[in-house]
């Protein structure tokens, strides 16, 4: 048992393959993660304050990148673009589609967040004579951020865990080395150690979102 | 007689189809205090959020005696900012507003709140006041800007009998410092007792400010006589 699915032999073999998965991995999820963030801000800030065309556009972006299954969206980017003359890499292409879902969402929870910010709020603001911007940004934006932080991780959780459709698309991260791994070895091991690696990385967040979550709750 | 602070001429604003107030002319004196009076819905409120232009008047204006002179609103619900504490609250607008430094205004925060009687209270958050800190920080974080003129909504509405003694005697200094204030309100006896001058605000008009004695006498127009007996008859006859 132990022999099948936590060989040790394989295990130190098939690391360094693992390591490079992981970091590519990390890279992956972090470029995508930081990406959507932006994205989601500028989203949201349009969709709230842009003009009203702007605001349909922004509205028809948030829903329908909220519905495509991510992986429909990278296999769309990385093997059909390119009959339009845009031949991305696996990384561009899994970055592109992670930050666009990503950032679907990210405008929808901060748009939730500026608007659970009080209207007196702004009035006090434009009284003491700043301007909108200033508005925005010293008394808006950082009350909105608080309200909003657990949902922001469990996004960002979700797009960590996405990364792993990145392997449909040969990019070598942490899945599709495992699984590389394991047909050199003719063993599972390395797909455990992955699942393992993926739940040491994403457990201590979780446990991040339901504290934030608690601590939100007991806020308010 | 002591200069004009700010007049507004030929006021007029309306709420769809219905006329809150019309032809409504006010003048504010530096150092002096006009306290108007009325029923919920008369739009007191508005008055004041046209003055410091949160809404812009149907027609009329608001000339300030000295041109560029800064307004001070103090809210209802004080709407101090829940992230920032007690001195970031009231040098924010001195920093980014006003383009002062960290240094100038911070000594401009902490003279404002001890004027205010908030000294020491630098570093709490807005959270961790009674209401009637929040007030004065509220009012610190208007000074700090060296206003003109301040207005104030329903300033006693969340306080108890001793604090509004107290906030009566904060609006003194700041009139004896030649501040023109002016409070909106349904607290008779916080106007009686700390405004030199009264006006009603009923039926789209303001009556012509008078001093207390003359507005609580059988002398004061008829609209007070009966806004005073029937629109506020769970109120005792105010005494000095």
């Amino acid at each position: 048992m132990l022999e099948t699915f936590f060989n040790l032999e394989v295990l130190l073999r098939a690391w360094p393959l693992l390591a490079e998965g992981l970091w590519l991995t990390l890279k992956l999820g972090a470029l995508s993660i930081v990406l959507g963030w932006l994205g989601g801000l500028a989203l949201a800030l349009l969709g709230l304050y842009g003009p009203r065309y702007l605001r349909g556009v922004v509205r028809l972006y948030v829903d329908a990148f909220r519905a495509v299954p991510v992986l429909v969206l990278l296999i769309v980017v990385y093997y059909a673009l390119p009959f339009v003359g845009l031949s991305l890499s696996a990384f561009a292409s899994a970055v592109l589609a992670l930050a666009a879902v990503s950032s679907a969402y990210t405008a929808e929870i901060l748009r939730a967040g500026i608007e659970a910010v009080p209207r007196g709020q702004v009035e006090a603001g434009q009284v003491l004579g700043l301007k909108f911007w200033q508005i925005l940004r010293l008394i808006v934006l950082p009350q909105a951020l608080r309200l909003v932080i657990p949902p922001l991780t469990g996004n960002s959780i979700n797009v960590l865990k996405d990364t792993a459709l990145a392997s449909v698309v040969a990019l070598p991260d942490l899945l599709k080395q495992a699984t590389q791994a394991q047909a050199l070895e003719a063993n599972p091991s390395p797909l455990i150690a992955a699942a393992l690696i993926y739940l040491v990385l994403l457990l201590p967040l979780v446990a991040l979102v339901r504290r934030l979550e608690g601590r939100l709750g007991k806020g308010l | 007689m002591s200069s004009v602070a700010l007049r507004l001429t030929g006021a007029q604003k309306a709420f769809g189809a219905e006329a809150l107030f019309s032809d409504l002319d006010l003048t504010l004196y530096a150092g002096r205090h006009l306290c108007i009076l009325g029923p919920s819905g008369a739009g007191k409120s508005s008055l004041l959020r046209c003055l410091v232009g949160l809404e812009t008047l149907d027609q009329g204006s608001v000339t300030l005696g000295e041109p560029g002179a800064a307004l001070g609103l103090v809210f209802q619900d004080f709407r101090l900012f829940p992230h920032l504490s007690t001195i970031d609250n009231v040098t924010l607008a001195l920093r980014h507003g006003q383009g002062f430094s960290v240094e100038d205004a911070a000594q401009r925060g902490r003279e404002a709140l001890a004027r205010v009687g908030m000294a020491g209270q630098e570093a709490k958050a807005p959270g961790a006041l009674s209401g009637g800190q929040r007030q004065r920080v509220a009012i610190a974080r208007a000074l700090a800007l060296s206003p003109a003129v301040l207005l104030f909504d329903e300033p006693t509405s969340a306080l108890d009998p001793e604090r509004t003694a107290g906030l009566g005697a904060v609006l003194a200094e700041l009139a004896s410092a030649g501040m023109a204030l002016l409070t909106v309100t349904h607290d008779l006896t916080f106007a009686r007792r700390s405004a030199q001058e009264l006006a009603l605000l009923a039926h789209g008009r303001l009556t012509a400010p008078l001093p207390p004695e003359a507005f609580f006498s059988t002398a004061a127009p008829e609209v007070v006589q009966d806004f005073l007996s029937h629109d506020a008859p769970h109120k005792e006859a105010p005494s000095l």
